[in-house]
């Protein structure tokens, strides 16, 4: 399932003896436990673990609803902190689509506190940009008018260039030697140069007395008063503070994501520094002011637009669409451009008001302190009224009901690739953990897919993951077929091996080592305090962190015939969206 | 009036009315900004590797910690040998090795039974080849651990390089190559290494032609460097016996033999790499990647030079960035800026669209040179000093973590006690080392830079934005 990333302004320092290094150094040739996995894999621990694993977390629910998770990491000098609220882009409204998205990154420009050097002088000069801003949205100019005006400047200096390195790159003394051929070729080139030049500026003078024009005219004089008015407000405020505010506390990692249930806020601290995320984020929850408002709507727009988007990242999106027809899911989490773009600022704020409450968050860390402590702090902080009216929840709209495959076929530059997506049970289904098992099947090295993939060289790779969300879920088979491989040959030996495992099932055998390789991507998880906490803060949004005893008690009665049963139930033809990218360029 | 058009505004005061009041922060006593917490004291040390590191009989080394609540164990095998010591003409080979290790079966076991066996046994294995060093890491259930530990031997010591395997690794080796140089930032930063280390820049024809060319004759050399018994460091956490463990190294992997130097990059780098390469990429994103050649940044400099990364790259670096107001860089989202560092090289780096390359580019040059010549305020040092310690302490956040970071140390010949003494290092560090830093890093004849995106796109920011890649040096560009 889709994420955005929104923010990793903390650089990350690589010692050269770090462990893991990024991705960048080197690439992974083989299945590596993913935090999606560990979040699945804490389903599955056995009884013995989880009692060990649970006299490690306190929790606490405050009486307006927020919710706090403390796990214990003995002799870490860090804590993991983060906040989860209980919205993604799947509670978008209609028509605002990347309202989440834009939202979590205006809270960044700061509080009435955080950001400010004098709040009420501050306040004035933004009502006074707001009014400018709305004047300025007022004077609309069509977007090809502004393309045009602004593309023959741009022509006309690589017109300038092109002369001007043509001619420097001939000395005199070679100018002298040039025969006349080469001189009328010359002469030729710089004179139809000319012509373009004169071309587009007689352009120019024609769309200069266009209204649109005119119009432009009265934008940029608004534009400059509402310039004059930032260059005011730039000496009020303080740029960054939250990240400073961090960092001046050893904060590294500061990260923000939106995903489509939920929307995540992290740092990591040193384990004495937590009051530090309670302080910042509790101020973060009621007061911030949405500094910056159309500049940081600009860049959430230019995120969510195509323009930039390799063809491969165009058909992603796409394939989403079309696997979750009519269905919040279908939206990608950065939203829209047309949807952000409509936006108001009062829209905004009143979004931020209803969703970022404490009865719509949970807080999560990680590391080592005394439990009571902590907890008792946060609640110092956290213990105030949540915010009124009601909380719209996802729409749980199916869209039109699927009679049969869905396809996709896109092509483009990129790399070639296969996707099957079945529809999937969601994270509270009682075929959830069935899923998890059956997924991890699917992977297995030594089985049917693999099998028909790989050994028969018809792929260079393949991925399989069950995305459980709160609505629904997915399950995406994707395969990197190999150049010489048709993108049909390598769909159709995908699509028959999960035919003859649904004929036939999964062995007693592999259903085990499926089960110990999800246990074994969560114990590498729990060695991992940011993993933990992220996993932890991921399933109490889903259901309820103690979700996980049930699941567990449901996976260990999980049989042979229900993975069957349930893989029948989901992964049928008439539940597929079928995707194929052709690649260009190899 | 359309009271329609009024609604969000009224909505908006409603929900704002129904915001509560702020904090009443002093009625609670709390206080009224971070900066009046007070913390409880906390002093950190880095944690000694005698603590954890075992020597076995004939010189195996191990890092071990035992958790009884991790349920699950975790395995590493590091080796010194990475991507930048593959031959010029082989790009890929130790990719090929690691990867027809692990499917190309064993003496014992064949291809196909080698992976049912890893499928049975609950392993999670995979491998990560770096620059410099490489990880081979398993994750298993604790039953397992006697059966998985004889298994991974079989694989590391005994591997017998079946041919059809290796022919489908060598594939799927070329065509992953193409699938991760769809990512910028990988190819930005694993060209960048490469330049800086003088072997200089590889595409997918080179890699194609590195990797068709590997023959099982260069497999088991390759196998041999890295992965003798003297060459290796083990990493070994969690749900363990440690008694039971120690008696399985040591049958099992403690070979013995003689250690030699490791092994050797096959090329020199030059301070004629300087310059800018662009390299095509049509990913979303694009990447540049700023350092200087190998040499220049010696280890030993390591606090100096993450104080300089992170004064360049943290706040100092994004106000350059961003504070412009109505500058383009302005309105767009800084995706990442880091640091690497690892013997020897350093380079920042900055990922952004295509059009932005030019900006973003030259004021990250802008405010390396600042550093180079004005001090930072003692508050800003400060927290740059700060944001390091913290990322050190973040490698040891667990001992499973301190285990992975100890043995990667020793693989990578950095000194036993490097953290020990980082931290004492780290406080010591004077502006006047940073300013050295700086102007290294600036000095004639320029930086070496790396720019992996969609030259269009760059040409036509160059136009707009008046800043020419050709004024931050020579400028070499690869159609592919």
């Amino acid at each position: 399932m889709g994420t955005e990333e929104i923010l990793n302004p903390v650089p990350q320092i690589a010692p050269p003896a770090k462990g893991a290094m990024p991705a960048t150094a080197g690439f992974r040739m083989l299945r590596a436990a993913s935090p999606a996995v560990c979040a699945l894999a804490l389903l599955l621990m056995p009884a013995s673990a989880f009692a060990l694993f649970r006299s490690d977390v306190h929790e606490k629910t405050l009486s307006n609803g927020l919710r706090i998770i403390f796990v214990r990491v003995k002799d870490s000098p860090r804590m993991e902190c983060r906040i989860f609220y209980r919205h993604g882009s799947s509670c978008d409204p209609h028509g605002r689509e990347g309202m989440s998205s834009l939202v979590a990154r205006l809270t960044f420009s700061g509080t009435r506190k955080v950001g400010s050097r004098d709040f009420a002088e501050e306040s004035a000069i933004l009502s006074k940009i707001d009014d400018f801003e709305a004047l300025f949205a007022r004077e609309k100019i069509p977007a090809d008018f502004l393309d045009r005006l602004k593309a023959i400047p741009l022509n006309l200096r690589k017109i300038e260039d092109s002369i001007k390195a043509t001619l420097e790159s001939l000395s005199e003394s070679a100018r002298g030697a040039m025969s006349k051929e080469e001189m009328d070729k010359l002469r030729a080139f710089v004179e139809s140069e000319e012509k373009k030049r004169a071309a587009l500026e007689s352009e120019l003078l024609e769309l200069k007395s266009h209204p649109d024009f005119l119009r432009l005219e009265t934008r940029n004089s608004i534009g400059r008063e509402i310039n004059n008015l930032r260059k005011l407000h730039a000496a009020l405020i303080v740029p960054g503070e939250i990240e400073a505010l961090y960092a001046r506390a050893g904060g590294i990692g500061l990260s923000c994501a939106v995903e489509r249930d939920l929307v995540r806020f992290g740092v990591s601290l040193p384990a004495n520094m937590f009051e530090h995320f309670l302080w910042i984020e509790s101020d973060r929850m009621r007061n911030c002011v949405f500094r910056d408002f159309m500049e940081t709507r600009g860049v959430a727009a230019l995120a969510s637009s195509d323009s930039g988007m390799s063809s491969s990242d165009e058909y992603a999106r796409e394939l989403d669409l079309l696997a979750f027809l009519c269905h919040p899911y279908g939206r990608p989490p950065e939203g829209w451009r047309s949807g952000i773009e409509a936006v108001s600022r009062n829209e905004a704020l009143a979004f931020y008001a209803l969703h970022y409450s404490p009865d719509r968050a949970v807080i999560v860390f990680a590391g080592d302190t005394e439990p009571a402590n902590l907890l008792a702090r946060a609640s110092d902080y956290f213990e105030f009224p949540p915010s009124a009216g009601e909380k719209p929840e996802p729409s749980r709209e199916a869209g039109p009901r699927q009679t049969g495959t869905r396809r996709l076929a896109a092509a483009g530059e990129g790399f070639p690739r296969v996707d099957l997506v079945w529809r999937a049970p969601a994270f509270g289904h009682d075929h959830s953990p069935v899923m998890d098992l059956a997924a991890e099947c699917l992977r297995a090295r030594s089985g049917h897919l693999p099998q028909s993939l790989l050994d028969s060289g018809l792929a260079s790779g393949f991925s399989v993951d069950y995305s459980p969300g709160r609505i629904t879920g997915e399950i995406r088979i994707t395969a990197w077929p190999v150049p010489k491989a048709s993108s049909e040959a390598v769909e159709n030996a995908a699509r028959k091996a999960v035919d003859n495992l649904l004929r036939w099932g999964f062995t007693s055998e592999a259903v085990s080592g499926a089960a110990g390789r999800i246990f074994a991507g969560w114990g590498a998880c729990a060695m991992s305090p940011p993993d933990l906490a992220d996993a932890l803060g991921f399933a109490e949004v889903m259901g309820g962190w103690a979700s996980f005893f049930d699941r567990q008690t449901a996976v260990s009665r999980v049989s042979l015939d229900d993975i069957k049963n349930v893989m029948n139930l989901y992964l049928k033809p008439s539940n597929l969206t079928a995707g194929v990218f052709a690649g260009g360029e190899k | 009036m359309n009271l329609i058009r009024l609604i969000p505004g009224i909505a908006a005061l409603a929900a704002l009315a129904a915001v509560p009041v702020p904090a009443g922060a002093q009625d609670r006593g709390l206080p009224q900004a971070p900066e009046s917490i007070e913390p409880s004291p906390f002093s950190w040390q880095c944690p000694a590797p005698e603590s954890l590191r075992r020597v076995f009989p004939k010189g195996l080394v191990a890092y071990m910690s035992q958790d009884k609540t991790a349920s699950a164990v975790s395995f590493r095998i590091f080796t010194g040998r990475g991507s930048l010591h593959d031959p010029k003409a082989k790009p890929g080979l130790m990719h090929t090795t690691c990867a027809s290790m692990i499917s190309g079966g064993t003496s014992m076991w064949s291809p196909s039974h080698l992976a049912r066996q890893i499928d049975l046994l609950g392993v999670v294995l995979a491998v990560d080849v770096h620059p410099l060093h490489t990880v081979i890491s398993a994750e298993f259930p604790p039953e397992n651990t006697r059966k998985v530990l004889f298994l991974i031997a079989d694989i590391i010591f005994s591997p017998t390089f079946d041919s059809n395997a290796v022919e489908a690794e060598k594939a799927r080796i070329t065509q992953g190559f193409v699938r991760m140089a769809a990512d910028a930032e990988w190819t930005a930063c694993m060209n960048h290494e490469r330049i800086a280390f003088g072997l200089g820049p590889v595409d997918f024809a080179s890699w194609a032609s590195g990797v068709g060319s590997v023959e099982r004759k260069d497999l088991k050399q390759c196998h041999t460097q890295a992965f003798s018994a003297p060459a290796i460091v083990l990493s070994i956490s969690g749900d363990i016996d440690e008694k039971g463990v120690m008696d399985i190294l040591e049958y099992k992997f403690d070979m013995g033999g003689q250690k030699d130097k490791g092994p050797e990059i096959d090329a020199q780098p030059s301070p004629q790499d300087a310059g800018v390469r662009l390299l095509r990429s049509k990913s979303r994103a694009a990447c540049a990647a700023v350092g200087r050649v190998a040499q220049s940044f010696p280890a030993d400099r390591q606090p100096a030079l993450d104080v300089f990364g992170t004064l360049v790259s943290g706040p100092r670096g994004r106000a350059a960035a961003f504070g412009k107001a109505g500058s383009r860089a302005a309105r767009l989202p800084m995706r990442t800026l880091g640091i690497e560092a690892a013997r020897g090289i350093m380079y920042l780096r900055v990922v952004c669209p295509s059009s932005d390359i030019p900006l973003r580019l030259r004021e990250l040059i802008d405010a390396a040179r600042r550093l180079a010549s004005e001090e930072p305020a003692a508050r800003e040092f400060e927290t740059a000093r700060k944001t390091v310690e913290s990322h050190v302490q973040s490698l040891f956040a667990t001992r499973s973590l301190a285990c992975d970071a100890f043995a990667s140390l020793e693989v990578l010949r950095l000194p036993a006690g490097f953290y020990s003494s980082y931290l004492a290092r780290l406080g010591s560090v004077t502006f006047e080392e940073v300013r050295a830093v700086a102007s290294a890093f600036v000095a004639e004849p320029g930086p070496m830079i790396t720019i992996a995106g969609d030259p269009d796109s760059i040409a036509d920011a160059e136009i707009e934005s008046g800043i020419k890649l050709s004024d931050l040096g020579k400028v070499t560009s690869r159609k592919e």
